[in-house]
């Protein structure tokens, strides 16, 4: 159940082939649960599609690749889910001690999302 | 539960069981208060209403932090708001908190923790003796496990914990607050009768008990004398742990 009080803000932007983590470690107990995200694709000069993997590292310390996002021309934004209600299911979530990463491939892309950390 | 334009609705488990507002007292009721020196007995004269919110307990708490001091909840000039500013007045108190996941610790009397667990005091980083804005949002309803009780110069005092990895802005509270005024019953049999629940009452330990409620003001424990001139802390104090009610 989303609860809008509860709702933390992050930002960030990746170029290509970096990664970011615009989060902290997930605290012990806490769930990380991504409700609302837009992504655009920020790229100036070069033509391609544009890829964004949504990654997350594990306690031990693996990156994985949790989903991933594809931008076909210049400027395009991408919104998900288009209207978040207080019944939307979360998009990705982290489990304690996990980081929350974002890696830009062929270009830069530019991120906003709202998540909340809840008890597991 | 389902709301008027038929959307399902889930509600804080605190609702669900008893609103707070019906531990407020009326005229006439008896309130039992126990302080370290043992029982009073006081019987609800009138009451006023007195909420405030919002308070704010922090502007900011960095990741995994907490205040650095504990907050008495006071105005500007030092004031007490929990605390009533005469003896004439009880106060009883219930509160709420925002955001959803801070963590508010308390003490009460001021340096003495409540909430422990353990023979070794509760911590204020740790998953004991909080209560949450999630169990007592700022909105309400609150949690009844939130009830103070405070009399003249009594007062309890709180800190909070953030245990997100982002900085929490804007710890609030809000407070529910009932003045009252009240007589002190000196008649022994009637106190007997209330304590031992014979007849209706509301009873209350101020502060817990770990490790000991708190310890009455001086000008309460003055007032605290039966009609036949008996030591009422002591002889409820008696009458409560040992049954000896001479």
């Amino acid at each position: 159940m989303v609860n809008p009080p509860e709702l933390l803000e992050a930002t960030c932007h990746s170029a290509a082939g970096t990664v970011r983590s615009p989060t902290q470690v997930v605290p012990a107990n806490l769930r990380r649960s991504i409700y609302w995200f837009r992504a655009i694709n920020d790229t100036t000069s070069r033509a391609g599609t544009v890829g964004l993997r949504i990654q997350h590292i594990t306690s031990g310390g693996t990156v994985q690749d949790k989903d991933r996002l594809q931008f076909t021309t210049l400027g395009e934004t991408q919104i998900y889910p288009d209207e978040l209600k207080r019944d939307s299911l979360p998009l990705w979530v982290y489990t304690a001690s996990c980081i929350t990463r974002f890696q830009a491939v062929g270009g830069t892309v530019r991120m906003r999302f709202l998540y909340a950390e809840e008890m597991e | 539960m389902v709301i008027g334009d038929g959307r399902k609705m889930s509600l804080p488990k605190a609702i669900l069981l008893k609103s707070h507002e019906d531990y407020w007292l009326q005229a006439g009721y008896v309130l039992c208060l126990q302080f370290d020196s043992g029982w009073i007995c006081l019987r609800i004269t009138g009451r006023e209403s007195a909420p405030m919110k919002p308070f704010n307990l922090a502007r900011r708490v960095a990741s995994l932090g907490n205040l650095t001091a504990w907050n008495a909840i006071q105005d500007a000039l030092g004031n007490y708001y929990l605390s009533p500013y005469d003896s004439p007045y009880i106060n009883q108190i219930f509160w709420g908190a925002s955001p959803p996941l801070c963590r508010i610790y308390w003490q009460y009397a001021s340096r003495t923790d409540r909430g422990s667990l353990l023979s070794t005091a509760r911590l204020i980083t740790g998953d004991i003796g909080y209560i949450d804005g999630k169990k007592s949002p700022l909105e309400g309803p609150f949690s009844p496990e939130t009830e103070m009780w405070t009399v003249w110069q009594t007062f309890p005092t709180f800190n909070v914990y953030n245990p997100l990895s982002q900085t929490m802005y804007n710890i609030l509270m809000s407070f529910d607050i009932m003045r009252y005024t009240y007589k002190v019953i000196t008649d022994k049999n009637e106190i007997k009768a209330r304590l031992l629940g014979e007849k209706a009452r509301h009873m209350h330990t101020v502060g817990g008990i770990d490790p000991s409620p708190v310890v009455e003001p001086k000008w309460l424990r003055d007032l605290n004398v039966g009609d036949d001139k008996t030591d009422l802390w002591k002889w409820t104090k008696m009458g409560m742990e040992d049954g000896v009610w001479e």
